[in-house]
């Protein structure tokens, strides 16, 4: 594994994402021009490590926060640099190098067939069609979904679809692979296999790191570091288990105090 | 299965070329649309008949009528309409001729293009089409994101029927009557809302890829960074 110097990073400076046309609502903040949301931000860090998780409630700007990292959600100020690209000026090529793998698998996968989809995160670097559909069927193949190249998108199982979608990021060959909970929709046993899939990833071919949204808070103690979101911020920043106790505690004293005689609906909005 | 799903096969339409495939394609709709006789019309659908029997599909050659046959009736209503209302108007059973042969070479284009679809692998009909924008790259046109967005389009037709099948059954649910009126609206909304998506999930595999950048330049650019 060449691992010497610094590794590949990814900095935010100073990053904030607002919506625009949305009154703020209960918990929210303004954005800085009227008639504007803020959904992340401030936020200022510097990822380094080979695999990192965020976790946080839900709409607490975790998804944001990540698509920020493959150009998908760009910065309304302040900057995304990745391994030294920035998120906008080149997003092109940050999304060369910086695979993305959604929730929903189904939102992901765009050619008819298992195969051609593999095929099409190949296009780019493999130019004759025989070669390309030989190494789409190895890559099949490799992600134990040998045989079913030629099975419609829709007639794969969940746990499959998921595989697939891992298998078609894979393919680019991505030096940071980016993960918005990649296993909410997997039963037990396909959740376990997709999580050790990923955490295996970096420093395999040319992957450097892995950044994951998860509310799957075992899997999310296994990082290196975990950074917890909460109404646009990163509260906390640690390393994996110390993280997500943070937020275990965090979220039962929120609980406490909601249910405490006086506290009502006021501090459930938060 | 879906209509415009790939049927796998080694007969001679799968094997021919796609430009053949096209070819013959044209010239039956050309025939069809231009040259309105019932023997022709009649002679066309049989030709189509016999490519769907070489292709070892014949049980495939009334699917669209089967699936489709509200649209290509009021293709008929609407010949019919025409003829009996129209400038020279007709007495409805002269008007009947000219409705059915319409319909017919409406359903003969429609069985013979989806035989062109259907026998076809998507990533040969996704090079063919890129082949085809090719010529028009000089006006601006970028052959692989035009490729691509037929494709996805093609794609997007059975999500949007599972759609209308999930909307129905979320009215029903509810115990509301399940009616074109209020399927539309929230059907609509929720295809804008999956094209956004699979807009989305292009852009993040960096597809379409701008043209000329045929050389994954970034990888080289890595290797020397790490």
């Amino acid at each position: 594994m060449p691992s010497a110097g610094p590794g590949p990073v990814i900095q935010l400076r100073g990053v904030v994402v607002d919506l625009p046309g949305a009154a703020p609502a209960p918990g929210q903040g303004a954005g800085a021009t009227p008639g504007t949301l803020r959904i992340l931000g401030p936020v200022e860090t510097t990822l380094a490590e080979p695999v990192t998780a965020v976790i946080g409630a839900n709409g607490s700007g975790k998804s944001t926060l990540v698509r920020l990292l493959n150009g998908l959600v760009q910065p309304t100020a302040g900057t995304v640099t990745v391994h030294g690209l920035d998120t906008v000026g080149q997003v092109d090529a940050v999304r060369s190098r910086a695979g993305f793998m959604f929730t929903d698998p189904l939102v992901q996968l765009v050619m008819p067939t298992a195969g051609e989809d593999v095929e099409l995160s190949l296009r780019r670097t493999v130019r004759h069609r025989g070669e390309r559909r030989r190494a789409a069927e190895a890559l099949l193949a490799e992600h134990g979904l040998a045989g079913l190249s030629h099975r419609s998108i829709y007639d794969l199982s969940g746990g499959q679809r998921q595989r697939l979608a891992l298998a078609s990021v894979l393919a680019t060959d991505p030096a940071l692979l980016v993960a918005d909970e990649p296993t909410t929709l997997l039963d037990l046993d396909w959740t376990l296999e997709v999580q050790e899939l990923l955490l295996s990833l970096p420093g395999t071919g040319r992957c450097r790191q892995l950044v994951y949204t998860t509310h799957d808070l075992d899997f999310a103690a296994r990082a290196d570091r975990c950074l917890v979101v909460a109404d646009g911020r990163i509260v906390h920043d640690d390393d994996g288990p110390g993280a997500v106790a943070w937020y275990r505690r965090d979220v039962h004293a929120r609980r406490a105090a909601r249910t405490r005689p006086g506290a009502g609906r006021k501090e459930r909005a938060r | 299965m879906n209509l415009l799903d790939h049927r796998p096969g080694t007969s001679p339409v799968h094997r021919a070329p796609l430009g053949v495939k096209y070819a013959v394609l044209l010239v039956l709709t050309v025939v069809l649309v231009a040259w309105r006789q019932p023997v022709v019309v009649g002679v066309v659908l049989t030709g189509v008949f016999g490519l769907y029997l070489l292709a070892r599909l014949p049980g495939e050659f009334l699917a669209p009528w089967r699936r489709g046959w509200p649209l290509l009736a009021f293709a008929g209503v609407a010949r019919f309409a025409s003829g009996v209302f129209g400038p020279v108007p007709l007495s409805p059973l002269d008007a009947l001729g000219p409705a059915l042969v319409v319909l017919a070479a409406v359903f003969g284009a429609l069985a013979a293009a989806r035989l062109l679809v259907i026998t076809t692998g998507g990533t040969e009909l996704l090079d063919g089409l890129a082949h085809f924008f090719g010529a028009f790259r000089r006006f601006g046109v970028n052959p692989e994101a035009a490729a691509l967005a037929v494709n996805v389009m093609l794609r997007t037709i059975p999500w949007v029927g599972a759609a209308v099948r999930a909307h129905a059954e979320a009215l029903a649910s509810r115990g509301l009557r399940r009616g074109p009126v209020r399927l539309m609206g929230p059907v609509l909304v929720a295809t804008v809302g999956h094209a956004r998506a699979t807009g989305e999930a292009l852009a993040a595999r960096g597809l379409p890829a701008a043209p000329d950048t045929e050389d994954p330049a970034p990888r080289a650019d890595y290797t020397r960074g790490a």
